[in-house]
């Protein structure tokens, strides 16, 4: 015991000493205030230092580009030794992802009210009514699909709907508000348990408006939210993640004098000590036992531990009128003149609790820095000089404790929403990704040569780096060249769907020889619209039509870049054989009596 | 100053080297969510703001150099 001492008292001293030094180095290591720069290396740091334990994989799925997020949450997280991989859904493809990535540890969802259909945002305005509840219709029913195909995924964390980036000082609310309120709504009333919804505004207040966009990247690059924004939102996110590896706080342990009351106890006596909820200083303290009482209810562990006289301490937990938290409230009560430090080891071990599932609460800085130095995995809070941050402090402490399902009822009806959805499923909305395309009436429209879409086409051969199966860049004259000569072919694509028109987002371009060949030279789709089985349409529609005109051996070929890999297998998908096959390319032939039309039905060409 | 572009150059694009002939023609992680990173992090480091213009023209060292020039960051600072 006295050794303990000894050692605590060494200890502290040196802590004491190092405290300012300390302090700034909390500072930076805080994620809010730490540079982005600084943030990508200490990730890449971590990645290192995390990379044993099992990993855990999230998904971003989203109608917009939330591009930073990746880096800030993976490092937010494996800050916290949870190795983290987070990956990015493709552009605009919520549904598909959401079926393709359902076995994930977690899915996060950001749906744009603004980017429902390009441009929402402005277009709303001009919408009349049939039309607005037409998209409203359909985005309900993508919710739902969305619900189904995640229903059975661990955790999943759906970001609200929000008009704020655009029209966040408008004082009547307008069209894309109430469009964004009544999603809201449905998600709401609908929303299966093992989904948790996130209300962004929070994140947006947190952060402030004018820093939470950045307008120059969504023009450009349909990225809408700043770093500012993805770490508050990293911040506010985290309790829900932390829990399923073990992280979440299990006990909050309370010292007493002017921490559930003002005064001391042992000097002030029975009446001198003060929590009544009608005086100023006392209300501070009510609040306090109010909200520690509260966790009680919810299972949370409330304990003392405190350096008194036990009977003291029990006269006013039985018997003081204006106490709020009673004995039946406390699990565990550690009232004796050892040290914090052990008396905290011997409740962790008493409830059976790892040491690091407690949340210390203490108005001595002596007390707090010995428990931060000898117990660094204990959460510790040390009362405010300024009394009236006490209970706020205390109130944002309860992220700690977060439960996803905080009862039994809780984890009954995820059983029943499951069983639910089956049926639902069966019914009603889309069943498949197949039905919800075929709901969008996609209709295509193919150009051959055309002399007024060259500075678009060659754009497109500049910008399109996924799916892009040569990769080969063209300048507005070399477009022209190609479509003037006699053996060379441009094909570029247009399509829309019941909701809007995508523009032209897809170039294709052939060379023709002397005898029955043509070779396929550049194939590319704009990200916008992938996942939807275009390229199969067009592909069918430029085959066939080469086949009419007889031709008979088609060649192709895949170049390899860092960002085309999602293509790689493309031309093996449309019944082309491989000749040659290196690390950097792969070489493809195919007879014409070979070849399958894959028969997209529920896209429409528009001849 | 040269030398923080450089470092933010590393650990934006995952590469160990960074030289004038650093480019998104010749670095296959540069691309345009990276590039919308590095400029992120340029602002967010050097405390500036790029406009669009400057924002397309910043493809290697060079340029970036230059435009950080043009924005009176201080060549000495963060030596």
């Amino acid at each position: 015991m006295l050794k303990v001492m000894v050692i605590l008292h060494r200890g502290l001293k040196k802590i004491m000493k190092s405290k300012v030094l300390n302090k700034q180095q909390t500072h930076c290591d805080s994620l809010l205030e730490m540079k982005y720069s600084r943030l990508l290396s200490l990730n890449k740091e971590l990645k290192q230092k995390v990379s044993d334990s099992r990993e855990y994989n999230i998904v971003v799925l989203s109608n917009i580009v939330p591009n930073y997020i990746k880096e800030i949450l993976e490092c937010s997280l494996r800050k916290n030794s949870i190795n983290a991989d987070v990956a990015i859904g493709d552009y605009d493809n919520i549904l598909q992802d959401s079926e393709k990535y359902s076995n994930l540890d977690c899915q996060i969802i950001f749906w744009e009210a603004g980017n429902i259909i390009d441009g929402l945002h402005y277009k709303i305005e001009l919408m009349d009514e049939p039309e607005v509840s037409l998209l409203l219709d359909k985005t309900k029913k993508e919710i739902t699909f969305a619900f189904n195909s995640l229903g059975s995924s661990k955790l999943v964390l759906f970001n609200s709907f929000s008009s704020t980036a655009f029209s966040g000082s408008n004082l009547k609310e307008d069209k894309l508000e109430k469009f964004a309120g009544e999603l809201n709504r449905y998600v709401c009333d609908n929303l299966p348990l093992n989904f948790v919804f996130v209300n962004i505004e929070k994140v947006i207040a947190q952060a402030s408006i004018s820093s939470s966009f950045d307008f120059r990247f969504y023009y450009s690059s349909k990225s809408l939210y700043s770093v500012e924004f993805y770490k508050h939102y990293v911040e506010h996110i985290k309790s829900a993640i932390m829990p399923i590896h073990g992280k979440a706080k299990k006990a909050m342990i309370f010292d007493c004098d002017n921490t559930l009351w003002k005064g001391v106890i042992g000097e002030d006596g029975f009446d001198g000590i003060n929590m009544q909820a009608d005086d100023n200083e006392g209300r501070v303290f009510a609040e306090v036992q109010s909200i520690a009482r509260s966790l009680a209810h919810k299972g949370i562990i409330i304990g003392l531990c405190s350096k008194n006289n036990t009977e003291d301490i029990e006269e006013v937990l039985n018997t003081h009128p204006d106490m709020i938290l009673g004995s039946e409230d406390i699990a565990v009560k550690m009232v004796n003149w050892n040290d914090k430090v052990n008396n905290l080891m011997e409740i962790a071990s008493y409830l059976n609790i790892g040491i690091d599932s407690i949340v210390y609460v203490d108005d001595s800085d002596y007390e707090i820095e010995a428990v931060k130095h000898f117990l660094p995995e204990v959460t510790t809070l040390k009362v405010p000089k300024r009394l009236y941050d006490y209970p706020k402090m205390i109130r944002e402490s309860l992220k700690f404790f977060y439960k996803q399902y905080s009862t039994k009822e809780d984890k009954k009806r995820l059983k029943l929403y499951k069983d639910m959805g089956e049926r639902e499923k069966a019914k009603d909305n889309y069943t498949d990704i197949e039905s919800y395309l075929e709901s969008l009436g996609l209709v295509i429209k193919v150009y051959c040569d055309a002399r007024d879409q060259i500075s678009r086409i060659s754009q497109l051969t500049n910008k399109t780096n996924q799916f892009n199966l040569t990769t080969k860049r063209y300048t507005l004259s070399e477009i022209e060249s190609c479509m003037k000569s006699d053996n060379q072919r441009v094909f570029s694509l247009e399509a829309q769907d019941r909701f809007g028109n995508y523009g032209l987002t897809g170039v294709c371009i052939v060379k023709e020889d002397n005898l029955k060949g043509v070779s396929f030279d550049t194939l590319l789709l704009s990200c916008r619209i992938l996942g939807r089985k275009i390229e199969f349409k067009f592909i069918d529609y430029i085959i066939s039509l080469l086949k009419n005109e007889g031709r008979e051996v088609f060649s192709a070929l895949y170049l390899k870049t860092p960002k085309n890999n999602q293509v790689i297998d493309f031309w093996d998908k449309v019944c082309f054989d491989v000749v040659r096959d290196d690390e950097e390319s792969k070489h493809y032939k195919m007879h014409f009596d070979d070849y399958k039309s894959m028969d997209v039905e529920f896209i429409n060409q528009e001849m | 100053m040269e030398g923080v572009v450089k470092e933010i150059m590393k650990s934006v694009f995952e590469i160990s080297n960074v030289s004038y002939e650093t480019s998104p023609d010749t670095v296959g992680t540069w691309d345009s969510f990276r590039h919308m990173s590095l400029v992120v992090a340029l602002e967010d480091e050097f405390d500036v703001e790029f406009d669009d213009n400057q924002i397309r023209t910043m493809t290697d060292l060079k340029a970036i150099l230059n435009v950080l020039e043009e924005l009176n960051v201080d060549k000495q600072m963060h030596l």
